[in-house]
């Protein structure tokens, strides 16, 4: 635990460090190197725990008021922490080359200073056992991601995605204030007690103060919110891309996840009731088909990426579900398979997604251009780029031979396995899971090959796209590395499943020998992969072998013999995305404007596609209603010392009243 | 060694029976078109002579593309061999069998087709991309029933792997699962045809770009590209119709007469195709994604049929 204190402590120096230097290269060394060195530092706990069980504590000195002051890494906390720490330290490396651009418009100590609070806060929360020091955490972890995404303040639209950020992750917070500040709180919940009681925590609560649905509920909205839970994860598609790119890649790779991590911790320390879990499948899948449905009508490629995040949000939260309703209709195996494929897809999605911001980010230095319709052929100009963004874009999609597949494959086999048990209350929600896990599969497909191909295949379609340049080393490097971890990652799956089984064993006895035979199918489909990449290779043999000493030419693309092609002629994102988009125009929300040609001389026709989000637009309205309604009140508040006395005295006049009568 | 290393002989006999008969089906289907519209018709062994010529030719390459195009045909085939490879034949295992292989089935029909669309749209062509579109578009359904459609045969069996599935199928419960395997079948056949992009949803024969959807896609690939591509095509008709060949044939024998009823019921298989191309015309374009969400509805049907 040694390392982790000094993790901890190389953060919050480094992020003091970061501010002290005048010169911007040395200000982002420090900062950038602060944060890479605390992540190696936590690193070596968390990849132990993550290996065998640890039952480390770290216990503060001084504990602060309510709390005990403790930090502790158990297996859960490991399987969250690891891949956290190598994400952001990779976005640390990259963020250094990406921010090099801003050298002198803009100070480089107040980025990296809230990047390294941010890292601290994130482990904070992965780590924190006690309901305090959990609240700190979370809250720093809000107010510095706040600041980062604000980066670009002079930009309007950044300042509003700041502004609706701040807002939902406080409402969120406030439900967690009320969870953490209830009498007997503890964090996670039975804490404390001895081991045997801790199942009964439930029921302790029932005869003490609160009933466990209020935990849960109050966890739901608190933990969802941040998790992008549809439909209080509205802050989600504006916030994340206007971060920039390695700030985009942490709040949608690891930030995200401490939503996930709250309610599993929820879902484990207390006996979730059926309707938990029902709650939880229901808005997982929603969120999930609205995610993916969303991603079809986004003209912008981080705004995309986004929207997908969500998405997979809610993958995760479908397998939360099925687990929360494995445990309380007495089925540990469907408990064990579920939590573990959120827990699976919790590291894929970590790692794909960050690259896929990575890459964005890329793309975005390279062209200055973010909406997709106006790029195209980069590939060319940006190999790296484009290379990496395929396999992070078959990862995401849930593709073999990628880890996204291993992720989709254990929900998907605990959802058959749910439908298939003789227990009917699992019949529904594994059949609902099954649809939407397929739905949203196929439709990322789409997504993404829609993306891939507009962004970085074909002609250019503007200057921007034709005059783009690969990005510098160091956002190489960890695009890299992301890219070659994407297929270990599918190959290694049985490990990671495995590891994930054997942090979920304390909670659900038998886990480990449960998930057995997934595991073996994991470790089957990986000889497959191997197969696959086996016969591509010959496949590439064979073909670079017939064409050698051949008639090998290169020509114009078949244009159906029209004379005079141009770039803008190529099918667009939107082009492509449409026919989809239209099938779910009902969630998207994406209205349609068609010019028709008309008579025997058209004149100039078009498609114009627009998209609102409904869900803000809502939330807006209803802001906007609580503000008009509660206008009356500003009566009240005359701002007057005497008249708020006078409330005052006639408030006691009134209490003593009634407690006269 | 782990017990699947063992090298199954006879797993890889059926997987090369496959490999060498599948482009005669195209044979048996233009055959039977042929027959219908009272002409004689192509040689059965029209597709082996296509390829043999198509592997002894040179390459045209679109100055627009990159490594991703020569890259789709290349995916594609991959997809589909490694497919077949887990396809049952006549309730006989493939070469490897583990649950939730269905998945597994189904993310390398979809990776095959990511690969084919991402090549499509290298070309910069507006054609292609429509094709491409068109493809992501039609596949969403049509994934769903296919998925949908294999639970419910698990559900029917008790098993999770294909091989399982199949082997465990047999007269007894079709007559207990009738309706319900009946309507796995026909979701099965509707996906398949999809796939395979036969009429009424996709026309192999059409002339005009426009039309087309899988054909699109692949116009600009020449020589040994082109000719993985019909390989690719054929394996996949294979693969999809042995294992609803599988669904259709409950009996069995021993290893080798099950084996060989499969192969026959595929080539059974490749006949209805025939026939329905003869007698139908290709869909209307939007009315093809209702169809593919009718073949899920009916996998979705034969799922909550089971439920009790």
């Amino acid at each position: 635990m040694i390392f982790l204190a000094a993790a901890l402590a190389t953060f919050l120096l480094g992020a003091l460090a970061a501010l002290l230097p005048r010169s911007y290269r040395a200000a982002s060394a420090i900062g950038s190197g602060a944060t890479v060195l605390g992540c190696l530092l936590g690193l070596i706990p968390a990849a132990q725990g993550l290996i065998a069980p640890q039952d480390w504590k770290l216990t503060l000195a001084w504990p602060p008021p309510w709390g005990l002051g403790s930090l502790a890494i158990d297996g859960i906390s490991a399987l969250f922490l690891t891949p956290a720490l190598v994400l952001i330290a990779l976005g640390a490396v990259y963020g250094r080359g990406y921010l090099a651009a801003a050298e002198g418009r803009k100070k480089a100590g107040p980025p990296w200073f809230f990047y390294n609070i941010l890292a601290a806060a994130i482990t904070g929360v992965f780590t924190a056992r006690d309901p305090f020091l959990l609240l700190l955490s979370w809250e720093t972890m809000a107010l510095s991601s706040y600041f980062l995404v604000c980066m670009e303040d002079g930009d309007g639209a950044v300042r509003r995605a700041g502004r609706i950020y701040l807002v939902a992750s406080h409402l969120g917070a406030a439900c967690l204030l009320v969870l953490c500040l209830l009498p007997g709180a503890a964090w996670p919940p039975g804490e404390g007690l001895a081991p045997g009681l801790a199942a009964n925590m439930a029921a302790s609560l029932a005869s003490g103060v609160v009933p466990a649905g209020v935990l849960f509920v109050l966890a739901l909205i608190g933990f969802g919110s941040k998790a992008g839970l549809a439909p209080l994860g509205v802050w989600l598609p504006e916030a994340h891309p206007a971060a920039p790119s390695h700030v985009s890649a942490v709040l949608s790779g690891v930030m995200i996840k401490t939503g996930v991590y709250g309610i599993l911790r929820i879902l484990l320390a207390l006996n979730p009731a059926p309707w938990w879990g029902w709650t939880l499948v229901l808005l997982g899948g929603g969120t999930a088909v609205l995610g993916v449905a969303g991603a079809l009508a986004q003209g912008e490629l981080k705004r995309l990426l986004a929207w997908s995040s969500m998405e997979n949000a809610g993958l995760m939260l479908l397998g939360l579900g099925l687990g929360a309703l494995g445990r309380a209709s007495g089925a540990p195996l469907v408990a064990a398979l579920g939590f573990g494929a959120a827990l699976v897809h919790m590291v894929n999605h970590g790692v794909f997604k960050s690259l896929l911001f990575f890459c964005a980010g890329s793309v975005l230095h390279g062209t200055g251009e973010r909406r997709m319709d106006q790029l195209g052929g980069v590939l060319g100009r940006m190999p790296v780029t484009g290379a990496t963004f395929l396999v992070a874009a078959l990862g995401i999609c849930g593709l073999p031979p990628m880890g996204g597949f291993a992720s989709e494959l254990v929900l998907g086999l605990c959802a058959v396995k749910g439908l298939l048990l003789p227990v009917q209350s699992l019949d529904i929600p594994s059949l609902a899971t099954l649809g939407a896990l397929v739905l949203c599969a196929g439709m990322a497909a789409a997504v993404f090959v829609g993306a891939f191909g507009t962004v970085f295949l074909g002609a250019p379609r503007s200057d921007a796209a034709s005059h783009a340049h690969e990005s510098p080393p160091a956002m190489r490097g960890p695009m890299i590395a992301l890219a070659v971890l994407a297929p270990l990652l599918g190959l290694g799956a049985p490990l990671l499943l495995e590891a994930a089984l054997r942090a979920l064993e304390p909670a659900i006895p038998g886990a480990q020998a449960l998930g057995a035979p997934t595991v073996a199918a994991l470790a089957t489909a990986a000889w497959v992969f191997g197969l696959l990449f086996a016969l591509l290779a010959g496949l590439f043999v064979l073909r670079r072998a017939l064409l050698r000493g051949r008639d090998v030419r290169t020509g114009p693309t078949w244009d159906c013999g029209y004379a005079a092609p141009t770039a803008r002629i190529q099918y667009t994102y939107s082009s492509f995305a449409q026919p989809l988009a239209d099938m779910f125009h009902v969630l998207t929300g994406s209205t349609g404007t068609t010019t028709r040609p008309r008579g025997l001389f058209p004149a100039r026709t078009g498609y114009a596609a627009e998209t609102q989000d409904r869900i803000l637009q809502g939330f807006l309205a209803l802001f906007t209603f609580i503000n008009a309604k509660l206008e009356a009140m500003h009566r009240l508040q005359q701002g007057q010392v005497h008249v708020y006395v006078l409330y005052i005295a006639a408030t006691l006049v009134g209490l003593l009243a009634w407690g006269l009568w | 060694m782990p017990a699947f290393l063992t090298i199954h002989w006879d797993a890889l006999g059926r997987i090369l029976a496959g490999l060498v008969l599948c482009p005669l089906l195209f044979g048996v289907i233009n055959r039977v078109k042929a027959k219908f519209a009272g002409r004689q018709g192509q040689p059965l062994l029209q597709t082996y002579f296509d390829l043999a010529r198509l592997l002894r030719k040179g390459a045209v390459y679109s100055s627009t593309t990159s490594w991703v195009f020569p890259l789709g045909p290349m995916l594609g085939l991959g997809c589909t061999l490694a497919a077949l490879t887990l396809a049952p034949l006549g309730g006989q295992p493939g070469l490897f069998s583990f649950e939730g292989d269905l998945f597994l089935f189904a993310g390398l029909m979809s990776l095959g087709r990511f690969a084919t669309a991402a090549a499509a749209l290298d070309t910069g062509s507006s054609f292609e991309g429509m094709g491409a579109s068109r493809e992501m578009q039609f596949a969403v359904p049509a994934e769903l029933a296919q998925i949908l459609g294999f639970v419910a045969l698990a559900q029917a069996t008790g098993a999770y792997s294909l091989a399982e599935m199949l082997a465990r199928l047999d007269l007894a419960r079709w007559q207990i699962f009738g309706p319900v395997l009946a309507l796995t079948a026909t979701a099965l056949f509707l996906v398949l045809l999809a796939e395979t992009c036969r009429i009424p949803v996709d026309d192999p024969n059409t002339h005009l770009e426009l039309t087309m959807i899988h054909e699109v896609m692949v116009l600009d690939h020449s020589g040994p590209d082109f000719a993985f591509i019909l390989y690719g095509q054929g394996v996949k008709i294979w693969t999809l119709g042995a294992i609803l060949t599988g669904v259709l044939i409950p009996a069995r024998g021993d290893a080798l007469s099950a084996a060989a009823l499969g192969a026959a019921g595929i080539f059974g298989l490749a006949l209805i195709i025939g026939i329905a191309e003869s007698s139908m015309a290709r869909l209307k374009l939007l009315l093809v994604p209702r169809l593919l969400v009718g073949a899920t509805a009916l996998s979705c049907l034969a799922l909550i049929l089971l439920l009790r």
